[in-house]
């Protein structure tokens, strides 16, 4: 029925009017005054002005909405829908732009000319509203368009240095792998839709009881969606991506991808059922080992936190194949996804943007022979990266331990305890790398000063703060988070 | 029957072209290859009675992502085979005849008697033509919302795509 | 009236050359066709679907795919010039500057 606006609609897009408010303000303002420096105060306007208007969902756990029939709220007959808890990760995306946008105040900014700030500072905007777009998706063209709208600025993001190799490699190798997981992603809906004749969410559970057609397209839609997530056997491209990237761009991508895609997979998980909880499972162990296995010798410090982040985008498969195990579980378990997300999310934020930091003192090296002794040099970004750490680790006391207690205790309680305890010892297993970084930060024979000397970065040194105090304050406080 | 051979034909177009596109060893044939291709599967789009979606898929992909790829073609690698004069010679042939053929025949009349109305099927088909395409993109509980959001897409691959293929690297240090 | 069928044989025919193609090759602009090739074929797909179902759905969502298909060709290919620029060959299997 043709009609205005619901306030459901206008809730869920308003953050996206600010975002894309907010670029089309830069875009603007710099076409009439390109020598103005008002990129960066627009964006952070933005970025602020969206977080204040999801901050209503994000508050709701309880209590229905004004005017909103009920939670989790449906906008655009379908198109989208979030719960509180979908909001509180869409405010983690918003949060790991505007991080990579300080962070990159005093480098990526001033690489060139004023245009370069202007392409900056308006993909540092589009990305977000791909993320919140991709999390809230509830139809095949939110998903895929939210998909494609989040990757295409990383793409460009990742090759913003563009006068090195590494950084137009990065770029390149994202962007080709990417789209040919596009191209698979489209084929699965194409698929899906033409067996069973939909396009939202239940398309999955029509599908499992549907033909080999509809089965097919399931296949290739899941494809699609860990290639984003990078799940093992997709995994590769990763280490090389977050590598060749700048690092705030390393960051936003870790922190905000992830979140996005995950919850993405969540809302298109197959009900418990026929599939079972076996083939999550089976993959989310093979992606810990092998990120495992990978990490040990590597050098490079970004080349460690990305398999990390690998390492952890396989923990989260257990909590699909909880939800496999246990019907019924289904709020319980996006509670401990959305956490479990929050937590890795601040903790890689504050891991890349103290490395960030560390890497500029040594010369733009994040090799492990680089960065020798830094943490005793510069004890406050060495303290941040090394908590970050413990709690990617999962050192009881941080953000880190509590998300993988819980998607734990969700695997427990859904009585697949024999998994729950294969992946706490593969965790466990990860700690050897977690150990080698700390070891690297804090040795005796320090690295000897590389290149000319960094500039201090007041912004960046004072913003880092914030994912350091939520990485504490989530590990002993996790009340108002596990609310969601 | 017609409308079967039909399709088989386009689709054997489709196919033979996507296959010469990806087993030639010149990477300028296989563009032209893909043009066949592209412009096989528009066919069928006419041919499932979507005939917006065909003139589209002209448009967009034969009008503009063949034609971005061939100047991406011709900015990159000095492929120099394909600089042999005698295919230079060849290819200005072609042109010139078929320029020639166009500038002649054009107000013959021959030109007038375009098939639209033999094509198979499409004019008793139920098809999703323009106007239920465009209400759809208007209608609040329909595609709104993916229609604006497309701009948003569209708008950041140009601000990106132009960025990183400017020429100039200057270091800017104006107030730096 | 074709059959429906016949045009998901088709888009799979089309989507599996399109794979093969990205597999095989070596030059970044043809990795970039090939990727054109499986969206094309997806949009045959949900065409040929859409007319089965008579619904419109299926007939929206080719456009988006045409959308994507073109925002992700400009980025490409601006990504690819660039790389030339640096390296003076497109050839994906020299990517290996990021390496431990």
């Amino acid at each position: 029925m043709p009609g205005p606006l619901t306030p459901s609609d206008w809730l869920l897009a308003a953050p996206l009017l600010w975002l894309a408010g907010g670029v089309v303000a830069i875009l603007v303002l710099d076409a009439f005054r390109p020598a103005a420096r008002h990129e960066a105060g627009l964006a952070f306007l933005a970025l602020l002005g969206a977080a204040w208007s999801l901050w209503p969902l994000a508050e709701a756990a309880g209590e229905p909405l004004e005017g909103i029939p009920g939670l989790p709220v449906r906008a655009f007959s379908g198109m989208l829908e979030a719960s509180p808890g979908n909001a509180v990760v869409g405010l983690l995306c918003l949060g790991a732009a505007a991080l990579a946008g300080i962070l990159s105040l005093r480098s990526l900014c001033r690489l060139e000319s004023g245009r370069h700030r202007t392409a900056l500072w308006t993909l540092l905007l589009v990305a977000p509203a791909g993320m919140l777009v991709t999390l809230a998706s509830s139809h095949f063209a939110t998903l895929f368009l939210g998909i494609e709208t989040l990757s295409l600025p990383l793409y460009v993001l990742s090759a913003l240095r563009r006068t090195e190799e590494g950084s137009v490699e990065a770029g390149l190798k994202y962007f080709l792998l990417g789209a040919f997981a596009s191209g698979f992603l489209v084929f699965g809906m194409a698929l899906l839709y033409a067996g069973t004749g939909r396009m939202d969410p239940g398309a999955v559970t029509a599908a499992l009881e549907g033909g080999a057609l509809a089965r097919a397209g399931l296949g290739f839609l899941y494809a699609g969606l860990l290639f984003k997530l990078a799940i093992a056997p997709f995994h590769l491209w990763v280490a090389d991506v977050y590598q060749g990237a700048p690092t705030p761009i390393t960051a936003l991508m870790a922190a905000g991808t992830k979140a996005a895609a995950a919850l993405a997979l969540l809302h298109w998980a197959p009900p418990a059922g026929p599939l079972g909880s076996g083939a999550w499972a089976l993959l989310a162990c093979a992606t810990l080992a092998l990120a495992n296995l990978t990490a040990l010798n590597q050098e490079n410090l970004k080349r460690i936190l990305a398999l990390s982040g690998v390492a952890h985008a396989g923990l989260l498969l257990f909590a699909l194949a909880a939800l496999q195990a246990a019907p019924g579980s289904g709020a319980s378990v996006e509670a401990a996804v959305n956490f479990y997300l929050v937590a890795y999310g601040v903790s890689a934020l504050a891991a890349f943007g103290a490395l960030e930091l560390l890497e500029r003192r040594a010369g733009g090296h994040a090799e492990a022979s680089a960065l020798r002794g830094l943490g005793r040099r510069f004890p406050v970004a060495g303290g941040i990266l090394a908590l970050a750490v413990l709690s990617l680790a999962g050192i009881p006391g941080t953000a880190g331990f509590l998300g993988k207690y819980f998607v734990f205790a969700e695997l427990v309680r859904s009585g697949e305890v024999g998994v729950a305890l294969l992946g706490i010892l593969l965790t466990l297993w990860s700690f050897a790398y977690y150990l080698r970084i700390l070891v690297v930060l804090y040795m005796k024979d320090a690295a000897p000063a590389g290149g000319p000397p960094a500039v201090q970065d007041t912004p960046a040194a004072v913003a880092l703060w914030v994912p350091a105090v939520l990485v504490v304050l989530l590990g002993v406080w996790p009340a108002p988070a596990h609310l969601l | 029957m017609a409308s079967l051979l039909a399709f088989l034909l386009f689709a054997g177009l489709a196919v033979v072209c996507a296959l010469v596109a990806l087993f030639h060893r010149s990477v300028v044939h296989s563009a032209f290859a893909l043009l066949g291709t592209l412009l096989g599967v528009a066919d069928l789009f006419l041919q499932l009675g979507a005939d917006y979606l065909a003139m589209t898929q002209v448009l967009i992909y034969v009008g503009g992502i063949l034609v971005l790829i061939l100047f991406g073609l011709m900015l990159t690698p000095p492929d120099r085979r394909e600089l042999r004069p005698a295919r230079i010679f060849l290819g200005l042939a072609v042109t010139g005849a078929g320029a020639l053929l166009f500038l002649t025949r054009m107000d013959s009349g021959a030109w007038k008697a375009a098939p639209l109305q033999e094509l198979p099927d499409l004019a008793n088909q139920a098809s999703p033509t323009a106007e239920p395409i465009g209400l759809a993109f208007l209608e609040r509980d329909s595609w709104l919302l993916a229609f604006e959001f497309a701009s948003v897409i569209l708008l950041a691959a140009l601000v990106g795509a132009v960025f990183i293929a400017r020429r100039r690297f200057r270091v800017d240090d104006e107030g730096a | 009236m074709i059959p429906t069928a016949h045009v998901h044989i088709l888009a799979a025919l089309l989507f599996g050359l399109g794979i093969l193609g990205f597999l095989r090759q070596r030059n970044a602009i043809m990795l970039l066709m090939s990727v054109e090739l499986m969206l094309n074929s997806a949009n045959l797909s949900f065409l040929a679907a859409a007319r089965e179902q008579g619904n419109v759905d299926g007939a929206m969502m080719p456009l988006f795919v045409l959308v994507v298909a073109a925002a992700e060709a400009a980025v490409g290919l601006a990504l690819i010039i660039i790389l030339f620029r640096k390296r003076v060959s497109l050839d994906v299997d020299l990517l290996r500057s990021l390496r431990d």
